[in-house]
């Protein structure tokens, strides 16, 4: 697999320790149409992959490589009840009209790599201990690669 | 931008809502929903993320407040909720930030100005924001 894509963006090593994964379920937050709840490749990016290299100069590498990766969540008997109380804390606070589910997802051999990414949040503890960033390889191909399994409303 | 921010209602901002210290993120995915900490006159201002549909474009839309000790007080014991807080409130600041929360507009609303759907979905509490994730 090549992650060309991510190494014109920064210099910093995003990658290290990643590994892939086609046997453990994820999940990923997405806004989506009431009419057309339907994932599709634009909710399924780095927040701000589409920047380019000039912006990430700005940023340590910790900050670089997460605006870069795709947050995602591992969904497994251990994680379910907590990751979703986080996302259900969001709702209670974002107005009525963007309502949010959680796409429950795997994926397909080639699609990328995971990195563990845990969240610290107030005081230092950490905040969400089930977070990874995905970085797609240079071939991924939604159509390919993502396997919707469920939408859960929050 | 959201529709009904009107250009006439902007104000100034210079260390009006600025966080000078005590910054704490609350609530945090990808970017910040809620999140407080003190001005320069030492007041608390608190902004809870009206909605992220155009996070990608580096806009964030807060409902902002700034509250006295009371208030702030009452907040964290649970004994008022955002909304509450959002009532009482004789002035609400919309504050437009980038990603990385630099204030880039601050527009006045009364409450009765904000319409309903931009509201928060619930009358939250601090509690139902505020937890710790138990580790081994």
């Amino acid at each position: 697999m090549k992650f060309k894509f991510y190494k014109e963006k920064t210099k910093c090593e995003c990658l290290q320790d990643s590994f892939e994964d086609y046997e453990n379920v994820y999940v990923r937050l997405a806004r989506l149409k009431e009419a057309n709840p339907v994932m599709k490749v634009k909710d399924f990016k780095g927040q701000r992959e589409n920047k380019d290299a000039e912006y990430f100069k700005e940023f340590d590498c910790k900050m670089t490589c997460g605006y870069l990766g795709i947050s995602t969540n591992i969904w497994n008997e251990e994680s379910q009840e907590i990751v979703k109380s986080k996302f259900e804390r969001i709702n209670l606070i974002l107005s009525r009209k963007m309502k949010k589910v959680l796409v429950v997802f795997k994926l397909n051999g080639n699609a990328g790599k995971f990195v563990y990414a845990p969240i610290i949040g107030k005081n230092g503890m950490p905040d969400d201990i089930y977070h990874y960033d995905f970085y797609k390889s240079d071939e991924f191909d939604f159509e390919t690669h993502f396997n919707e399994l469920q939408q859960i409303d929050l | 931008m959201i529709a009904w921010l009107k250009n006439n209602r902007k104000t100034s901002y210079k260390g009006k809502l600025e966080i000078v210290k005590d910054k704490e993120v609350l609530l945090f995915h990808e970017y910040a929903y809620l999140y407080l900490g003190k001005n320069q006159h030492d007041k608390t201002v608190v902004f809870s993320l009206m909605n992220d549909e155009f996070a990608d474009e580096d806009a964030l839309f807060y409902l902002t407040l700034i509250l006295n000790k009371k208030q702030f007080n009452q907040f964290k014991n649970n004994e008022l909720g955002f909304v509450d807080l959002l009532k009482d409130a004789p002035v609400i600041y919309v504050s437009e930030t980038n990603n990385d929360n630099e204030l880039k507009a601050i527009f006045e609303y009364d409450f009765s100005e904000i319409p309903a759907d931009d509201l928060p979905e619930t009358n939250f509490k601090y509690e139902q924001i505020v937890h710790t994730v138990g580790i081994n």
